[in-house]
């Protein structure tokens, strides 16, 4: 699905150069080195995710939510909610200068630990399967260490840019990123008994590090810290050590034994969907059977559903996203693109691998939303706001602003930035722009830029 | 090389789901699959009887049985149009249950507070698939419906202890329901389907399903209004006489069907908790002693045998000395001379004796034998008995027993089998077993109707004849049993009235008061018989107890059915003679009284 999309653009391609036909090697290659390469690599593969997960939620949360509220389109139309509030943060996020996205960067992280430390006062809602990170605002249910992820990678990217020229000093690259902001954030996630949001969050904050240049021995030394850490909080839960021994120990021969029902049935999942999937909607897990089918193992349904072709093409957009952020990275000139860039990368990869890894039965079940195509209001937003920020630096980079900016009204722009499948949007006022465009990245000017 | 990380973990991923999805799928799907399945059976309905009009008698429908799970219930919260909760809990389910099915609310709360089990407690034991629909459509959380057969009985106690019941478990309880219980079941299906994690079936997943046969419908020969008709009769009479029990039973002279089989006191079917006593079917299942309706065997022992006439003059005694006991009738009286049909007629045991004594103990035995006394009847409703005919020189022999057996003492047989013995006259002397089933409805709706079988001759057509006019005297004004005449119709029947024996004590302990008999006499269509056991009240006469039912059940069955009045007047038999009038066909001087039959001692 990745590849037509992606077709599409060289068709647009192959029609300025009017002489060779589309689809050729050098042609892709071609296309995948210009600057604009990241920005609609990154709203086709996320808007693709959106929309699937969409598609998935309302198909796996059909039958709970019938069960539980009459209506099989309760979870659905939740989520379509969030997903259009999400969207349009996106949009205003991908058109909002950078210079706003940095002075964010302070509000935000205090917005961010004040919610979360929320999470402990009568706002905060009861255990929800062991887990306290949700607050009640308004009848609604927020999950704040979802905004925590993205408050930590703008906060984290702003502050660690100014400090890029000191950033071999450990405790210039700590203050204030890990001491105290990090800490007190992760505290409280963990106080919260999120294991989960916290490992993403001690990804996002190493990603950071990593990327903005603190020399490799801190990693092996805090990795190593990190690692026992993990340990400690694992070994200090009848749960975990349970979630972890039916990870590692093969013991799952069947649903029935102790603590390897999830496991299981995922994989039950998996196997009945086959090489070609039940088909949409045909799932027999999402009948009360699998937990969480909408939720963390939505994974499970889409290849039940969908088949080989639907989970891998989950992992493919993945790889894909990962790619674009990468280009973001090596392609950016300025700093804070470059760390945030990273954060996000971290922060959608490492959540999506966890997330997979659980259905799959390569991880324990640690318990992450896929991000964007679970289900669950806070993370979709939250997700999609990253999405906005992930969109805003890929329009930053050097020959994008021309290729992408100035062109066309508000409007168009704005439409444009919107998060829908591409061929759905009219070539017609491109085409005059595109070859000045063109020639502004040859293959050998976009590699000096990647230096 | 974070990238180069990313697509590695990725490809992993990518590998172990081609395994999981492709490579090593079909197993795991199997066992995922094995775990979904269920099987359900789907109930075959039952057959429906019906009487011989097509009328059900006894007819299954489907019904649902509302339950709970308490646990559940617990959780349930009623909302109004708003979404303000208006109850919670048990309340609020049966607020709910109450306002659909209108069953009492305190009930339904105090069913759910004390359930059958933990998790199960039955609301409402029987409604209608359209109130479960209903009730399903509110929503109310842990309520659930079992579905089931229930078996209608639209005749009620009038036709039970006939039809029989089907119990909770399917299981058939006598009657009919039981007798023809493999044509009536039909082979339950079964679908398997794939279920949830609540049992619900998964509408997308795996169905198969192998339909039930519903069972045949099998017809009776039974008409429903005659039966009733008969019941109700036949109830009033027991009630008015302070009865301990009677039957009634309609039957066709030339098929030999059953067209009513009446009980009272009976059992209602729909009423689960009663004791098997209650439920027998009597009139199939007593024997007691027939009394007078045997004399017709004697007397047709009698005429085949060539040993008298209808007009064979008799002299009957005050009393008939016989094997050490004095021998007398029902009522004192002098000297009587009557003739052989005046000796049946009037019933009198003194005169049977001295008319057919010459028959001896053997040829006795085997003309009750041949009438169908001491063999089952054979009709194959359940619990039948053969009855007690004493063979001669057998362990209960004794030197009474032949003349005893005469009059119908001393002997025992069920209803049926006394009313054979008149189907036997009516019908030419041709014996047909009685039956109850008319034909069958097989799945595909083709009737095929049963057969009539083939009759066994007992007596000639000229004894029955001979015998049917002698009982056109009994039935008639100025015969003994004047209240059993049907008016514009010539009856034949006879009346009885035995002495029972008592069956908690085993003596002798009131009577069974008896009238047997059929019509209309020139071409006769019904043999109708009611037996009034251990009357108490009214009198203790057949003739007076049972004989207007009997003519109350045959002027209806006569009326419904058509049969036209008689034109002429009703035959009229000498029954008495002038012993002092010559003798037909003797020499001049040999008068009546002369040739009679009187008692000459033991031959």
């Amino acid at each position: 699905m990745t590849s037509i999309a992606r077709g599409s653009f060289l068709q647009r391609g192959g029609e300025d150069k009017s002489a060779t036909p589309a689809w050729t090697m050098t042609s892709v290659g071609e296309w995948l080195r210009s600057p604009v390469a990241p920005y609609y690599l990154v709203l086709v593969t996320t808007a693709m995710l959106t929309g699937l997960g969409l598609v998935m939620v309302l198909s796996a949360s059909s039958v709970g939510s019938y069960t539980s509220s009459g209506s099989s389109y309760t979870v659905f139309l939740d989520q379509l909610m969030y997903a259009a509030i999400g969207v349009t943060l996106a949009v205003v996020g991908s058109r909002l200068p950078l210079r706003w996205w940095k002075r964010l960067a302070w509000p935000a992280v205090f917005m961010a630990l004040l919610l979360q430390a929320a999470v402990f006062t009568p706002l905060g809602l009861d255990s929800y399967q062991g887990n306290r990170n949700w607050l009640s605002i308004g009848g609604r249910t927020l999950q704040p260490s979802e905004f925590g992820k993205i408050a930590l990678v703008v906060f984290g990217a702003a502050v660690l840019a100014t400090k890029r020229r000191v950033i071999h000093k450990v405790w210039q690259a700590s203050i204030p990123l890990i001491f105290p902001v990090g800490i007190v954030l992760l505290g409280l996630v963990l106080q919260g008994n999120d294991l989960g949001t916290g490992m993403i969050l001690v990804a996002i904050l190493g990603g950071l590090l990593w990327a903005a240049g603190l020399p490799a021995r801190w990693f092996v030394g805090v990795g190593a810290v990190a690692a026992l850490g993990v340990a400690f909080l694992a070994a200090g839960s009848a749960n975990r050590m349970q979630r972890i021994q039916v990870w590692l120990g093969n013991i799952c021969d069947s649903p029935q034994v102790d603590g390897c029902y999830q496991k299981v049935h995922a994989e039950y999942a998996l196997a009945d969907g086959g090489w070609w999937g039940l088909g949409l909607g045909e799932s027999r897990e999402k009948w009360g059977i699998l937990p969480e089918p909408h939720n963390d193992f939505i994974l499970a349904i889409i290849g039940e559903e969908l088949g080989l072709p639907g989970s891998l093409s989950v992992l493919l957009l993945f790889a894909v996203l990962a790619y674009a952020c990468f280009r973001i990275v090596s392609q950016a000139e300025d700093m804070f693109t470059r760390l945030a860039a990273s954060g996000l990368m971290v922060w959608f990869l490492a959540q999506a691998m966890i997330n997979i890894g659980s259905v799959i039965g390569m991880l324990p079940i640690i318990g992450v939303p896929l991000p964007l195509v679970s289900s669950g209001g806070s993370a979709l937003v939250a997700a999609l706001l990253g999405v906005g920020l992930l969109l805003a630096l890929a329009r930053s980079l050097p020959g994008a602003r021309e290729a992408l900016g100035g062109r066309g009204s508000t409007a168009r722009r704005t439409f444009a930035s919107v998060p829908a499948p591409a061929p759905a949007r009219t070539p017609a006022g491109r085409t005059g722009r595109k070859p000045a465009a063109t020639t502004a990245r040859t293959p050998a000017a976009a590699r000096k830029r990647v230096r | 090389m974070l990238l180069l990380g990313c697509f590695l973990v990725l490809s992993l991923f990518a590998a172990q789901l081609v395994r999981l999805q492709g490579l090593d799928a079909a197993s795991v799907s199997a066992a995922a699959l094995d775990g979904r399945l269920a099987v359900r059976s789907i109930p075959a309905e039952r057959g429906t009887i019906t009487d011989v009009n097509g009328e059900p008698l006894a007819i299954s429908s489907e019904r649902r049985r509302v339950v709970a799970d308490p646990t559940l219930v617990v959780d349930y919260t009623l909302k109004d149009d708003e979404g303000e909760i208006v109850a919670e809990g048990f309340a609020a389910a049966a607020q709910v249950v109450s306002e659909v099915t209108g069953a009492d609310r305190g009930t339904l709360l105090e069913k759910l507070e004390n359930p059958e089990g933990d998790q199960y407690a039955i609301l409402l034991p029987d409604v209608s698939p359209q109130t479960w629909q209903e009730l399903r459509q509110r929503n109310v959380r842990g309520l659930s419906a079992e579905s089931f057969m229930r078996r209608d009985y639209p005749l009620g106690e009038a036709a039970a202890p006939l039809l029989g019941w089907v119990g909770a478990g399917g299981l058939p309880a006598g009657g009919i329901e039981l007798v023809k219980d493999q044509m009536l079941t039909g082979t339950p299906g079964e679908a398997v389907y794939e279920q949830g994690r609540d049992g619900e079936m998964i509408t997308t997943g795996l169905y198969e399903e192998e339909p039930a046969q519903p069972g045949e419908d099998v017809r009776l020969s039974i008409d429903a209004d005659l039966q009733w008709y008969a019941f109700d009769a036949l109830r009033t009479r027991v009630k008015e006489a302070g009865a301990l029990r009677g039957y009634a039973v309609v039957q066709e002279v030339e098929t030999g069907r059953i067209v009513a089989l009446a009980n009272y006191p009976t059992f209602d079917p729909a009423e689960p908790s009663q004791t098997s006593e209650e439920m027998r079917n009597a009139a199939i299942e007593d024997v007691y002693e027939p009394g007078s309706t045997a004399k017709l065997i004697t007397a047709a022992a009698a005429l085949e045998e060539g040993i008298v006439e209808r007009d064979t003059p008799v002299e009957v005694p005050v009393s008939l000395p016989r094997a050490g006991r004095a021998f007398r009738d029902v009522e004192p009286h002098p000297i009587l001379h009557l003739t052989f049909a005046g000796v049946i007629a009037r019933s009198s045991n003194m005169g049977t004796i001295l008319a057919a004594e010459e028959l001896g103990d053997q040829r006795l035995y085997d003309w009750i034998r041949r009438f169908g006394l001491g063999t089952p009847v054979g009709h194959g409703l359940p619990g039948e008995s053969a009855g007690l005919v004493p063979e001669p020189g057998g362990t209960i022999w004794s030197a009474t027993t032949p003349y005893t057996m005469m009059f119908g003492q001393g002997l025992s047989g069920s209803f049926l089998q006394q009313v054979g013995v008149f189907q036997s006259i009516a019908n030419d002397g041709v014996r047909l077993t009685p039956s109850f089933v008319q034909g069958t409805v097989d799945a595909e709706g083709r009737y095929t109707e049963t057969t009539v079988p083939e009759g066994t001759r007992v007596v000639s057509e000229g004894t029955a004849q001979t015998l049917t006019e002698i009982m056109q005297q009994i039935p008639a004004t100025g015969g003994t049993a004047p209240l059993a005449a049907v008016d514009g119709y010539h009856v034949a029947g006879k009346t009885s009235t035995a002495d029972r024996i008592d069956e908690k004590t085993g003596r002798y302990s009131g009577v069974t008061s008896s009238f047997i008999g059929f019509a209309p006499a020139e071409d006769p269509k019904y043999v109708v018989g009611v037996a009034v056991q251990r009357p108490t009240k009214v009198s203790r006469f057949g003739g007076v107890i049972s004989g207007p039912v009997f003519a109350s059940i045959m002027r209806y069955a006569l009326q419904k059915e058509g049969v036209e009045p008689a034109s002429t007047p009703p035959l009229t038999v000498e029954l008495e003679y002038d012993p002092g009038a010559r003798a037909p066909g003797e020499p001049s001087g040999v008068t009546l009284g002369d040739i009679a039959v009187k008692d000459e001692g033991t031959p």
